[in-house]
């Protein structure tokens, strides 16, 4: 279902005046702010505001769900789309006992292994916050939290959810981000596989809705017109219809199958579900991880492969597929021992 | 001397032409192969098969691949049987695809190849298992494939009847020609990963082609060709990676919180996400009602008419809306109007379930004064809103929003009701009715007219549009009267809602009265009858106690008749007396009562958890000291124990203890859903009280039949009312909420309760009492039948059209 924790809009007011250069002071229930000209005349506001929170008035510093101020201060925020890059810091970094993560989470189909060497090594991931829109009949729209390892290309989206308590030093800002038309696609495309089964669930009744409803107008028009239909044959037997009269009705009778096709096609169309990922923001992450070898047998042919310890996760990330690169932790080794995931295999 | 082994030297030779005409044969295979994709790359499909069959007879190394070529070159030829034999052959050496397995097996189906398809099925099942789905889809596949696998099952059964019997019928299929497409799909599985590969576009959510098992059908209908599941594309906006990552710059995080802060809070002013669900207290909502909510807000703007078939929680949901408002700051006012007996209803739960004060018609002491009617938040009767003396204050002010239950009571543009509610200033309205139209379609039209002034024009347009002469139900233009009450109406069904819960089934246990406890109640009526003839009205609500707690238990009735002793009131000087025999009557009767014995007796015969309900702590004490004195355990439960005594109680009760003895708050907010038969020990006489009870354990979450034991003594007040409610109208087994529809149409101003009482008492003679209580019985039986019709044709005419 749809609601999150509280969003204190006080700290967002307070934190959007300072990140756009402006000044606040807490005087109690109320603040005090003083904002560069360019802000305010964005905000359509004069330079010094008192924000006022919740208070029902109607003056320029009114701040609650539905205020002038606080929408146009959403809309100033939204037109950026900010990155921003730091490195993780942890304390301690797991350096034994990868043999049982690896036998909890990964089946080998194919193959049996063991742990050879590890070594602690640094990975960079990036984490896309992506805004969608979904447009059908209705509009449905919401947030995504996407993560992937940029060495590997995996997808480790539940790194998100563990790296509030996880100490980041972050870089300096203006520091450009450049990665590479390369790396980006690859990304887009990445995002694009993956987001289908991460909204998937998120738009799960928004699907099903929609779903209903086509079927639920399709049956009501075959109906229509089989009706019609019926009606128009019964018409035609009625005595004193001249041959023109008749023709022309046959004629209108024959259409009505293309009509019906035509109508069905708008309704798909319709209710057709489009929906559009826009990036809203970035943080590009540098993890401390441990690089974990492990060979692997298949009969007579040996491999070792690479496999990842996150700590963030404190879990391994999964393998990526070579044919489809689709990310798998069942994998299946191929022939010249190809990472392969069961659908490939 | 030894025979020479004249086999080996036959064996060498042997060999060597064997593996000579192994090599020829290989190569002859080779070499039509190529001849083969040379003839179909050219265009000459018949050509290629034939040269691709020679090829196959060759058995050549590899033949999987020739099995590939055979299944696309039959898909362009539309040649099944070809089709089939690539299968076939994929199959057999073990290259076939698991995606490739739904189109073989659905091949199989056509053709009518039961038994090769329930082979095909079964290892399909087995590989999906290995594929790397997520579970909701492995469970959703493998449920497909069960489905499928029973149809072919019974396919087979059907066969082997019909070759028994000698009867075989020409199936249409035959008669469709072999290489046409067939229109209609039969049993089928997804294909989704082979959809998903073909399209340009990343889609979300399986798509298909056909759909899930279904039994074919043997008349030829025109069918549509698009998919029964609307697809789901996905476009990324390239501008927005490609400006940020490869141009942009970092900024400090505190940047990046603002934005994202700043969606999440675009999100709930749209009204995408609800602020409300974690401020409501003893409230488990459904996906229905939030995304009802929603869809009130976001769609609808705050006018809509909540038609949810009834015990969907149309409350909850209203509810909701009035909290998503409050808390967004965009409603200060409110005015809610119900029926008169829904009034403490109404209060209780804003105030419970979503921490909301009013004032209302109904508080003891409040005067219904100007001062009243100009509070913030307004709670009234719709009867005193409208009367003379209220109108105009009522509709002088402003309410961002009004709230009107049960409003089919508006559903004539001639009463005061509809220019009440008409004449108010209101931003946001919202109109709860489970039964929109009653008899006749313009009285959806008063009511959307109401809602949203307007849109379906004037009443003589709106006749002439969408009302049949001479039919004032059936409607004209229905896609067009759609699409209009689409704009304003939602209507839930219990379809949609999905609420899967067992059925519940009453009994009453009729209790002859042991020793003088006929007398005790007798002897409590004629007080009740004295003092009501008296002109005490005022000491209705007290008479009406009297009444429950003789029907209750001795105890109840005994310590409430002590606290009226001690009481200085000067009207009771003349009934002094006669309380002071019953109070000492009733501490005569004790222990093995009546309704004890009958409670002892239905514990020991039938087993499992039980619950019952008592009204009175008295009665509770009552009870306790009759099962401890029979060594029967249990456990109690009330409102003044402490929360972590409660908690106590409800795990005692689910982990050792067969019984638990509650007053009305029992297990309000905690699950007791383990449990299945519950006890009436007393009966409350408002219906709605006996629901919410029942409500504890027939309820989402209940997996058994709940079983309700209503106990009544013979002769008593709570005899008739389960004569009315249990014989006449079956309340026990209808859904949830049906009651309260029933008796809304009978009550008028006074409840149910009120009713009861008023012919208790001013009853000469148990033959008029028998008479006046069947007169009622015969009322209400009469409104279920109304009801019935009622909700037949709001069916037939809505449907599931206004569904989420």
């Amino acid at each position: 279902m749809n609601y999150d924790g509280d969003i204190d809009l006080r700290f967002f007011a307070r934190d959007f005046i300072r990140t756009h250069g402006g000044a606040v002071e807490d005087q109690g229930l109320a603040m005090d702010a003083v904002l560069p000209e360019e802000l305010a005349d964005e905000l359509s506001v004069s330079e010094y505001l008192n924000l006022q929170f919740g208070t029902g008035g109607e003056g320029e510093g009114e701040i609650h769900y539905g205020s002038p101020l606080l929408e146009k201060m959403v809309t100033v925020a939204r037109d950026r789309i900010p990155v921003t890059s730091c490195s993780l810091r942890f304390d301690y970094l797991k350096t034994a006992g990868f043999d049982r993560l690896i036998q909890e989470r990964f089946h080998f189909r194919n193959g049996v292994g063991k742990v050879g060497k590890t070594a602690p090594t640094l990975s960079e991931y990036i984490l896309l916050h992506c805004s969608y829109l979904a447009q059908s009949d209705e509009q449905k729209e919401g947030l995504l939290t996407l993560v992937y390892n940029r060495d590997t290309f995996v997808e480790v989206s539940t790194m998100a959810d563990g790296l509030a308590g996880v100490e980041m030093d972050f870089a300096d800002e203006a520091t450009p981000v450049g990665l590479s038309e390369k790396e980006i696609k690859r990304i887009e495309k990445l995002v694009q596989n993956n987001a289908k089964t991460a909204l998937a669930v998120e738009l799960k009744d928004f699907e099903a809705s929609m779903n209903r409803r086509y079927r639920r107008d399709v049956k009501n028009l075959n109906e229509y017109y089989t009706a019609l239909r019926q009606e128009m044959e019964k018409n035609l037997k009625r005595s004193g219809l001249s041959e023109r009269l008749i023709s022309d009705r046959k004629e209108k009778i024959e259409l009505i199958p293309a009509e019906l096709a035509a109508k069905t096609d708008d309704l798909f169309k319709k209710y057709s579900i489009r929906i559009n990922l826009k990036l809203g923001g970035a943080m590009l992450l540098k993890c401390p991880v441990v690089k974990i070898f492990f060979k692997v047998s298949v009969g007579r042919k040996k491999k070792t492969i690479t496999l990842q310890y996150n700590p963030v996760m404190k879990s391994i990330e999964p393998l990526q597929c070579r044919q489809c690169s689709n990310d798998t932790f069942k994998p299946f080794f191929g022939e010249n021992m190809k990472i392969l995931c069961p659908q490939c295999g | 001397m030894a025979k020479k082994k004249k086999t080996k030297r036959k064996k060498t030779p042997k060999k060597q032409s064997k593996a000579k005409d192994e090599f020829a044969r290989f190569k002859r295979g080779y070499f039509f192969y190529d001849k083969g994709v040379k003839h179909w790359d050219d265009g000459k499909l018949h050509k290629a098969l034939a040269c691709f069959m020679k090829a196959l007879k060759a058995k050549p190394p590899e033949s999987h691949k020739l099995f590939e070529v055979l299944v696309e070159l039959g898909r362009e030829m539309e040649r099944k049987d070809v089709v089939l034999q690539g299968y076939a052959g994929l199959f057999r050496t073990g290259h076939l695809a698991v995606e490739e397995h739904p189109p073989y097996i659905n091949s199989l189906i056509k053709e009518k190849k039961y038994n090769e398809a329930n082979k095909i099925i079964k290892e399909y099942r087995r590989k999906l298992s290995w594929m790397d789905l997520p579970k909701k889809e492995m469970v959703k596949q493998l449920h497909q494939a069960s489905g499928v696998e029973q149809y072919c099952k019974d396919q087979i059964k059907k066969k082997q009847y019909l070759e028994k019997s000698g009867k075989k019928k020409k199936t249409p299929e035959k008669n469709i020609q072999p290489r046409r497409q067939n229109k209609r799909p039969g049993h089928s599985l997804n294909h989704s990963d082979t959809e998903s590969r073909q399209s340009p576009t990343s889609q979300v959510g399986t798509e298909k082609q056909k759909s899930g098992p279904s039994v074919p059908e043997n008349k030829k209908t025109e069918d549509t060709k698009k998919p029964a599941v609307i697809p789901v594309t996905i476009t990324l906006d390239n501008e927005s990676f490609f400006s940020a990552l490869e141009k942009g710059e970092t900024v400090r995080p505190e940047a990046l919180h603002v934005t994202i802060d700043a969606h999440r809070i675009s999100l709930r002013n749209s009204f995408e996400n609800l602020i409300c669900p974690p401020l409501l207290h003893n409230i488990e909502s459904f996906w229905y009602q939030e995304e009802t909510v929603r869809k009130v807000l976001k769609t609808f703007r705050g006018r809509a008419m909540l038609a949810d078939e009834v015990g969907l929680g149309k409350t909850i949901e209203a509810g909701m809306v009035l909290k998503e408002y409050i808390e967004r700051g965009m409603v200060k006012s409110v005015l809610i109007l119900t029926p008169t007996p829904l009034v403490s209803q109404w209060k209780e739960e804003l105030q419970v379930k979503f921490d909301l004060d009013f004032v209302s018609t109904d508080d003891q002491g409040t005067k219904i004064n100007d001062e009243f009617w100009r509070s913030p938040f307004v709670l009234a009767s719709i009867n005193q809103a409208k009367s003379k003396k209220n109108f105009s204050k009522v509709t002088s002010r402003e309410y961002d929003m009004v709230i009107v239950d049960e409003a089919h009571h508006l559903k004539n543009r001639n009463t005061l009701n509809w220019k009440l509610v008409n004449a108010l200033k209101k931003r946001f309205l919202l109109f709860l009715t489970a039964t929109p139209v009653e008899n006749n379609l313009m009285e959806l039209y008063n009511l959307i007219t109401l809602l949203k002034p307007g849109l379906l024009k004037t009443a003589s347009e709106f006749k002439k549009e969408f009302m049949t002469q001479g039919d004032a139900v059936s409607p004209r233009n229905q896609t067009r009267l759609r699409s209009l009450l689409d704009q304003v109406m939602i209507r839930n069904t219990r379809a949609l809602a999905a609420l899967n819960i067992p059925p519940r089934f009453a009994q009453t246990v009729q209790i002859n009265p042991v020793g003088e406890e006929l007398k005790l109640y007798e002897m409590v009526t004629g007080l009740a009858c004295s003092i009501n003839e008296s002109g005490r009205h005022a000491n209705r609500m007290l008479l009406k106690n009297l009444l429950a707690e003789a029907g209750s238990s001795p105890r109840a009735l005994s310590l409430t008749l002590r606290r009226l002793l001690e009481r200085d009131d000067d009207w009771l000087n003349d009934f002094r007396d006669r309380i002071e025999v019953i109070r000492n009557l009733c501490r005569s009767i004790t222990g093995e009562t009546g309704k004890n014995k009958a409670l002892g007796k239905l514990l020991k015969n039938t087993r499992g958890k039980k619950i019952v309900f008592v009204k009175y702590i008295g009665s509770m004490d009552e009870i306790s000291d009759y099962l401890s004195w029979h060594d029967i355990s249990f456990v109690t439960f009330h409102g003044s124990m402490s929360n972590r005594k409660k908690d106590e109680a409800i795990e005692s009760f689910r982990d050792e203890k067969d019984i638990l003895i509650t007053t009305e708050i029992g297990g309000e907010g905690r699950n007791l859903q383990f449990c299945h038969q519950m006890i009436n020990y007393d009966l409350p006489w408002n219906p709605m009280k006996i629901e919410q009870r029942i409500g504890r354990i027939h309820r989402l979450g209940q997996q058994n039949e709940v079983m309700i034991y209503n106990f009544c003594g013979k002769g008593s007040l709570e005899e008739y009312i389960l004569e009315i409610l249990d014989k006449k109208i079956n309340m026990f087994e209808m859904v949830i909420g049906e009651i309260d529809m029933i008796l809304g149409r009978v009550r008028g101003e006074k409840d149910f309760e009120d009713m009861v009482y008023e012919i208790w008492v001013n009853s000469d003679s148990p033959e008029m009492r028998g008479k006046e209580f069947a007169k009622l019985g015969t009322r209400i039986k009469r409104s279920k039948t109304q009801y019935g019709n009622t909700r037949e044709l709001d069916e037939k005419l809505f449907g599931d059209d206004y569904e989420l």
